[in-house]
């Protein structure tokens, strides 16, 4: 982090290696194109910067601090941005068959995630989903699914849960 | 907002989807609340495993070196080379990287980061005109690659018995669309959204952006482009939820202002 404050090379393009690919896919998944992509990618590694010297480890982790950049001015964004069509699939490159060794770590992280993501029922997968890649509000689904608005917020909440207890168990001794 | 009130929003915060007015409600509380903080951040990292659990994209192999340029250049001291291949190719970077120094090292240092260090009016005073004239500079040494592109910028003033305080920097272009980046402090959360206009001098005012979330501290940075044609627009008011002016500043070309 010193690193990145000082604007130093290295520690730049260390933290790009390790959570630039999720970040830019989390723009193509969210924003829909490259191009959008691409400047979420940017946005978010400044937006680091400019907030580095409030990042402390004791209370959270550096993926975690950054992916919650990335989601945030990406459905900032995408909220600005309604009436936008957006693809329903993700545009991606075609993936190598070798992975290259810097990318481990990204795919480490994705198999914890599709394991803490496995806790959840189909309808508790659909309802994050609409809300963390759609930028849908409880209110929103309350309302498009006929359902009362505090159901949707329990739902959502003991969906969270069941990802945040599968992820305490994965780091258990 | 109390503790159960609070938690029953965390799921939404952590998702990213609850509108201003609570999130500035909700990081208040989470200023002071252990507890709550820490349900906070639990639940942000369940939320961050979805981004994790998606199927990688790929990016451009040269987006790397985009962003570590971009950022280099933002921590770089005033003055220091920049990279002349990308010199007016990005100017929207460009922008952001001067609006991000101007951020960090001038008026937000000052004041956004250590509010129980916060210096008397007068010393206060004297940091931000400091900074402002530092934003200057950086905004001269970053658009004169381009003289395709007019800025002007401009100080912003409190209204009423309001202690805040802002900027305000507009670049027109021929070949471009025209942005708008504007910074406020020490605004108060009950006003927000508030709603940026340019005005003309006959009386015409054009919605610019909105600023939706502030932080802590009452500060935020805001950015957008414009559809209209922002060049002759010569002053910015900044209204509260209500309608009231709480900000305004005439803008003047960067070259002169100040």
């Amino acid at each position: 982090m010193e690193g990145l404050l000082a604007g130093e090379d290295a520690a730049i393009r260390a933290l790009y290696e390790r959570f630039g690919r999720p970040v830019y896919t989390m723009g193509m998944r969210l924003l829909g194109s490259r191009e959008a992509a691409e400047e979420l990618t940017q946005d978010v590694f400044l937006t680091a910067w400019r907030k580095a010297a409030r990042f402390d480890p004791q209370r959270g982790r550096l993926s975690t601090w950054l992916m919650t950049i990335a989601h945030n001015l990406a459905v900032d964004r995408l909220r600005r941005e309604t009436g936008v069509s957006r693809p329903h699939l993700v545009l991606v490159d075609e993936v190598p068959d070798q992975p290259a060794q810097d990318e481990e770590f990204v795919l480490m992280e994705r198999d914890e995630a599709l394991r803490a993501l496995a806790s959840l029922s189909d309808g508790e997968k659909r309802l994050i989903a609409r809300v963390y890649f759609r930028g849908m509000t409880a209110r929103e689904i309350a309302e498009a699914d006929a359902i009362p608005l505090g159901t949707v917020k329990t739902r959502l909440r003991s969906a969270l849960i069941k990802v945040r207890r599968a992820n305490e168990l994965k780091e258990l001794p | 907002m109390n503790c159960p009130a609070i938690r029953e929003r965390l799921p939404e915060h952590a998702l990213g989807v609850v509108d201003h007015h609570d999130a500035t409600a909700i990081e208040r509380h989470l200023g002071w609340c252990a507890a709550c903080r820490k349900e906070a951040r639990d639940l942000e990292r369940a939320a961050a495993t979805m981004a994790f659990a998606l199927a990688p994209a790929y990016p451009a192999p040269e987006l790397g070196e985009r962003v570590v340029g971009a950022v280099r250049r933002v921590a770089a001291p005033s003055g220091s080379p920049r990279n002349a291949r990308h010199r007016g190719r990005r100017i929207g970077v460009v922008v952001l990287a001067a609006a991000l120094t101007f951020a960090a090292l001038g008026i937000g240092m000052v004041l956004g980061r250590h509010p129980g260090t916060r210096p008397p009016a007068q010393v206060q005073g004297q940091q931000e005109a400091q900074a402002f004239d530092r934003f200057r500079t950086e905004i001269q040494a970053a658009i004169s690659a381009d003289p395709r592109i007019k800025p002007q910028i401009g100080e912003l003033a409190s209204h009423g018995s309001l202690d805040a305080s802002g900027a305000a920097l507009t670049l027109a272009s021929r070949t471009r669309d025209d942005q708008v980046v504007v910074w406020v402090n020490r605004l108060p959360a009950k006003g927000a959204p508030y709603l940026v206009f340019l005005t003309d001098g006959h009386g015409n005012a054009y919605e610019v952006v909105r600023i939706n979330k502030l932080d802590r501290d009452g500060g935020a940075m805001v950015a957008s482009y414009v559809a209209h044609d922002i060049g002759k627009l010569e002053r910015m008011i900044v209204r509260d939820a209500r309608g009231r002016v709480v900000l305004s500043g005439s803008l003047a070309p960067a070259a002169s202002a100040g």
